[in-house]
């Protein structure tokens, strides 16, 4: 510093009134920047706006007596700095009572309401003995085939979905309900390419390889087309909010089943196809429908075109390959468990319904925690937002410490609340195999498989519980990333572990796999959780 | 039909298709390109992969982990390892991940271009490849070649595709030995070296087809990929194709009507014919050492010597032996431009003797011993059985030219190595021949050195052709001569000498292996019971449960219901719902001038007693049981089909689901 001092957080006048002139210059100078820039990057940024207003070296130091440009943008840059401490500082008002409650029920139901359309399968299931696109009187080679069409039918539109939801509520929050349709419908196209690609593909494979009889490999690939087509409609009509639409078709699909396959006495196979069919087809009409109603309605003035395919493709990279790892992980052991070459091996993967039921009924212990899991991560998005406001710069590492200790406090909520659901769900089971004894005389936990399957399954649940926490956390941290590197390695122990166990030991070990990944996933996200809220401004930042 | 038309086409494609993609599509994906020179290239490949598969298949099977998926993952992971590898390199990963988004963006030159970029240099890569191989100056060479293939082809794979049961008694043990490996099981029957029934194993997972159709086919290719590869070895080591076509077809064509023994090891499947695959490209290469010096032939050289080791000891043997005789014709050449290159040959032939140990360690910490009867044909000796063979025509003309080959190794310094070679070669497998077992009293020496004999022949008629050649000078002229009366020779054998298929002979008839397939194609696996004789266990092994005839009479009460145990009133429960039992009403038996009728005499006796014991036991049987059919009836083979009432139903089967009447 040579003849003006300009230090951190100061403009020190030299003497007189002089120096006050400068002083009030050099503040206004600073208003000038923040009216190009709210926030610059730092005094280099400064320096470049100082430029780019036409001043130079040698005004500066004609003007405020300083070495270079740059000396004058280190004393704004301080001065901006300074100004920060006092932002205006207010508290949230908190909602009354019985607003909070409302919110908090309303939060839970949205986060149920995914489970609603596979409550309406199960119950058709329990009653009717079929639903939608099971029966339970199938052949193991159809129940195989229809096992296998679903599984990779998740595993290949889990990507899409991710991408669809994701796109489409960016636009949909922005009031863009234009470029909500097309990107839906973009990606929508993107999936059914995929779909035929793969079917094309499998058929292609099949017939080289003979890994299935023809009429297997037939039901595969029809499922398969029609489950993804429903799948990807669901995403529509999930960021539209038309959940129960979805749900009516579903119901409207089994009714159609029933009337096809009780009534007019038709192959059970046959009667699914053609009720798949028009499900999907009602479906994708009704989700245009009701993009085309929301658009007339809602849609800003403004025609904004979609940005680059590229650049889309880019930002939704993470969260489609979250979306393919997610369920790769959910079913990786299935396909574990049921390619063990033991007994009844005709084919290179044969359904084993004992493993299927165990984890079907431990799935359910899921439902409650997700309900539970969305309150938590709104309350802690509406905490953090909150907080941006609520604290001086200075309290940084107190706020760090009050969101770690907030977000321990809602795990302990979560695995609490998960635990009681694996309860519930056990007393469930027991309770159904009471009622499937006094109703049909079978004792359907004869198996040691269903209940070795259904135990760990239903603890692996509570875990990956945990951990779909810590992912909607991170998301909304913009922090893809750290869930692709939680989920990746999941993935591999889940495929490596099961594999090996289920070889050596039993089939049904398949499920211990799942069980160190969920552990895995859910230790390794509670750790990068924990590491963003330490430091949860940067991440703040780094997301706007 | 087994060999309806369309039945041997589905089973033939399947079986072609998995092997062309195991050994020469993923090794494309999996390994470099070490060899500019196609030939070289895919054979190399070649080896590389039938390595990669056979140690893979060891390491997999001892930890119970040999399957589809397993060896999917694997080749995943060694493809992704190495292009990895390589895309790191030379920075091609980013490349392909910025022409990803370009592709998008529908930016030309980086998408739709990359493709046709892609594409124009593969044709120009197959436009070269096809000009170098038909060359109007190669037309006649290649359309030889083609002919003297089909004609090797049709011998060796007739009696695969027309008749269903397997060649030779050792068929029912190769086939039981790979289906043991498909079931992860290693050395079941003692220590031996399970190379070939690993690559059998993986060729059926791949093909997924019926194992009866594997081993029928197999065989026979064996001795086809046999011929190429003495084609191989003449025409890279003499650089004339036409010697080349010499080796193949006397391999192939000319050795059956001049040869005194029997060439049905030809199309069986055994593992000492498919180590003979990998006798001549090891030494190729090794070859190729010697004159280059080049790395890459060193290790081709090892990888075909180990592969020979961990597949059959004879074929281990010959090889070891000719690696000697190769080194020690090299020595004799130049011995002082010679001796590092012999000397890491040796090195690297040890290091193949230390690999192809491996599995017996393998066996001793399993707690196995050597297999039995190998054990004791490998040291089997008696005086009393060995004298000197008579010599055929195919004998003398294979002395003949080897004395060519030697007269002219005098006369031009041109590839004198190999020449060398061949003579050492061909002196010391006809002294193994003709003399060996009388020298050593061997069982094994005096009747497989044949064997060895008979692939040694080709090789000296190959390389006689190839001398005669080098007293002329050659021309474009002189090649059409040449290839005019290759043609007229191949006419005289087509249409005057007539070839003839190779039919070995069988322990069952076609009618049997061709009913177990229809049962295994109508049932599913482990869910029905065959009931038969000793060849019945391997064929129905793995896919289904095989029970001997003597156990169902002398265990079970055909007065109660099926199947129950005498003494007991409960039917089994580890027999499935449905019981095939196989009726001979005239039992199957060898010619009586087979060598091996005097050892299945006796069993053949058995079985008549058995068969008339078993009408009695069915005549109880109906009686006291309905359930009971005929599944098939000729003048020779009864088929009887019991089926037991199912005791739960598919739905109870598929969830587990206790039925609580059932149980009561």
């Amino acid at each position: 510093m040579s003849n003006m001092n300009i230090s951190r957080g100061n403009v020190v006048p030299f003497s007189g009134s002089a120096h006050k002139d400068k002083s009030r210059q050099l503040q206004l100078l600073a208003d000038k920047i923040l009216e190009r820039h709210k926030q610059p990057e730092d005094q280099y940024e400064v320096a470049a706006l100082l430029e780019s207003m036409g001043w130079n070296d040698d005004r500066a130091i004609k003007e405020f007596g300083v070495e270079d440009i740059f000396e004058l943008a280190s004393g704004i840059w301080d001065s901006i700095q300074n100004r920060i401490v006092y932002t205006p500082f207010s508290r949230t008002e908190k909602p009354s009572f019985l607003r909070s409650l409302y919110e908090t029920i309303r939060t839970f139901l949205r986060g149920l309401i995914f489970a609603v359309p596979m409550a309406v399968s199960v119950a058709s299931m329990l009653v009717l003995k079929f639903s939608l696109w099971s029966y339970q009187n199938l052949t193991v080679e159809i129940a195989t085939s229809i096992a296998l069409a679903t599984i990779l039918s998740f595993i290949t539109v889990g990507g899409f979905t991710q991408a669809i939801a994701r796109r489409g509520f960016f636009y949909i929050i922005q009031g863009f309900y234009n470029l909500a349709r097309k990107s839906t419908f973009y990606f929508i196209r993107l999936g059914f390419l995929a779909c035929i690609i793969i079917s094309v593909l499998l058929l292609l494979f099949n017939f080289l390889f003979n890994l299935f009889s023809y009429e297997m490999i037939l039901i595969i690939v029809i499922y398969f087309f029609f489950l993804n087509s429903i799948w990807l409609s669901v995403t529509g009509m999930y960021i539209l909010k038309k959940e129960l639409v979805f749900t009516s078709l579903i119901g409207l699909g089994i009714f159609l089943v029933y009337i096809l396959f009780k009534i007019a006495g038709m192959d059970i196979i046959l009667s699914q196809i053609i009720s798949l069919l028009i499900v999907t087809i009602l479906s994708f009409i009704l989700v245009s429908y009701f993009f085309t109603k929301e658009e007339k309605q809602k849609e800003k003035g403004i025609e904004i075109k979609m940005p680059r395919i590229s650049i889309t493709l880019y930002s939704v990279t993470p969260y489609f390959l979250y979306g393919f790892l997610y369920f790769l992980f959910l079913f990786i052991d299935r396909v574990n468990a049921w390619s063990t070459n033991s007994d009844f091996m005709p084919y290179i993967i044969w359904f084993r319904g004992q493993y299927e039921l165990g984890l079907d009924f431990a799935l359910l212990a899921l439902i409650i925690p997700m309900g539970i899991s969305e309150v938590i991560v709104t309350n802690l998005m509406n905490d953090l937002e909150a907080s941006q406001r609520g604290y001086l710069a200075k309290e940084i590492d107190k706020k760090y410490r009050f969101f770690v200790r907030k977000y321990y406090k809602l795990l302990v909520i979560i695995l609490l609340s998960a635990i009681a659901s694996s309860y519930l769900v056990y007393q469930l089971t027991l309770w159904y195999n009471k009622i499937s004894l006094l109703m049909n005389d079978q004792n359907i936990l004869t198996s040691d498989t269903t209940r070795f399957v259904l135990l760990w399954g239903i603890v692996s649940y509570v875990m990956l519980s945990v951990f779909l926490m810590n992912a909607v956390i991170l998301f909304s941290i913009s922090q893809p990333g750290l869930v692709i590197r939680t989920i990746l390695p999941a993935v591999v122990l889940n495929v490596v572990l099961g594999f090996l166990l289920s070889r050596w030991f039993d089939y049904s070990f398949a499920v211990i796999g799942l069980l160190i990944g969920s552990l895995f996933m859910m230790v390794l996200s509670t750790y990068y959780v924990r590491r963003v809220l330490k430091n949860i401004d940067y991440y703040l930042y780094y997301a706007s | 039909m087994y060999d309806s038309f369309l039945n041997q086409f589905y089973h033939i494609s399947h079986f072609l298709l998995a092997f062309f993609v195991l050994f020469f599509v993923l090794p494309g994906w999996l390994f470099h390109k070490s060899y500019e020179d196609l030939p070289e290239r895919v054979v190399a490949r070649f080896l590389k992969m039938v390595l990669l598969l056979i140690v893979v298949g060891y390491l997999l099977v001892s930890l119970r982990l040999f399957e589809v998926i397993t060896l999917v993952a694997v080749f995943i992971l060694f493809t992704v390892f190495n292009r990895w590898r390589r895309s790191i390199k030379d920075s091609s990963l980013l490349v392909k991940l910025s022409g990803f988004y370009d592709f998008w963006e529908g930016v030309k030159a980086t998408g739709k271009q990359h493709f046709f970029l892609w594409m124009k240099e593969k044709y120009e890569l197959f436009k070269i490849q096809f000009h170098h191989l038909f060359r109007i100056t190669r037309i006649p060479e290649t359309v030889l070649f083609l002919i003297v293939l089909a004609i090797s082809v049709f011998i060796r794979f007739y009696d695969a595709v027309t008749h269903a049961a397997l060649p030779l008694s050792d068929s029912y043990v190769t086939l039981s030995w790979m289906k043991y490996i498909d079931n992860r099981e290693l050395f079941h029957d003692g220590i031996y070296p399970q190379g070939f029934h690993i690559y059998l194993a993986t060729l059926y997972k791949f093909a997924a087809i019926d194992p009866i159709y594997i081993l029928k086919y197999a065989g026979p290719l064996s001795g086809i990929l046999t011929l190429f590869t003495l084609y191989f070895f003449i025409y890279k080591a003499s650089n004339n194709r036409i010697a080349g076509i010499m080796a193949a077809f006397t391999f192939g064509v000319f050795i059956e009507w001049m040869f005194a023994y029997p060439l049905e090891r030809q199309v069986a499947t055994n593992s000492q014919e498919f180590s003979f695959i990998f006798i001549f490209p090891s030494l190729y290469f090794f070859l190729r050492y010697l004159e280059k010096g080049e790395k890459r032939d060193l290790l081709s050289g090892f990888t075909g010597t180990a592969i020979t080791g961990l597949i059959h000891t004879l074929g281990f043997a010959y090889l070891g032996m000719a690696t000697g005789l190769l080194v020690l014709a090299a020595l004799f050449s130049s011995f002082k431009k010679m001796f590092r290159r012999v000397i890491h040959i040796c090195l690297v032939s040890l290091g193949a003797v230390v690999v192809a140990v491996i599995p017996y360690g393998i066996g001793r910490l399993m707690g196995k011993h050597v297999h039995s009867s190998s054990a004791e044909f490998l040291t089997d000796q008696n005086e009393l059985i060995f004298t000197a063979p008579t010599l055929y025509p195919m004998d003398w003309i294979a002395l003949v030219s080897l004395g060519i080959v030697a007269i002219t190794i005098f006369f031009s310094h041109n590839r004198r190595l190999v020449r060398i070679f061949t003579v050492l070669l061909g002196l010391a497998s006809f002294l193994l021949y003709y003399q060996g077992g009388v020298w050593t009293n061997s069982l094994l020496i005096s009747s497989r050195s044949v064997d060895l004999w008979t692939l040694t022949i080709p090789v000296l008629l190959g390389m006689a052709y190839d001398s005669i050649g080098l007293l002329f000078k050659t021309s474009r002229k002189t090649v059409m001569a040449e290839v005019l009366v290759f043609v007229s020779l191949v006419m005289f054998v087509q249409f005057y000498l007539k070839p003839f298929p190779i039919e070995p002979y069988k322990m069952q008839r076609d009618e049997t292996l061709e009913q177990y397939l229809k049962i295994s194609s109508q049932f599913r696996p482990k869910t029905w019971a065959v009931v038969s004789n000793e060849e019945g266990y391997a064929v129905v092994l793995g896919n289904g449960i095989h029970m001997y005839m003597e156990t169902l009479l002398e265990e079970y009460d055909p007065s109660l219901p099926p199947l129950t145990k005498r003494g007991e009133s409960q039917p089994d429960s580890q027999i499935p719902d449905d019981i095939f039992i196989f009726h001979e009403k005239k039992v199957f038996q060898v010619s009586e001038t087979n060598s091996i009728y005097p050892l299945l005499k006796p069993k053949y006796e058995r079985r008549i007693r058995e068969n008339q014991q078993l009408v009695d036991w069915i005549e109880v049987y109906k009686q006291a049981n309905k359930n009971i059919e005929i599944f098939y009836e000729d003048d020779n083979l009864l088929i009887y089909h019991i089926f037991k009432d199912k005791e739960k139903n598919d739905y109870e089967r598929i969830w587990g689901i206790e039925n609580e009447d059932n149980e009561s």
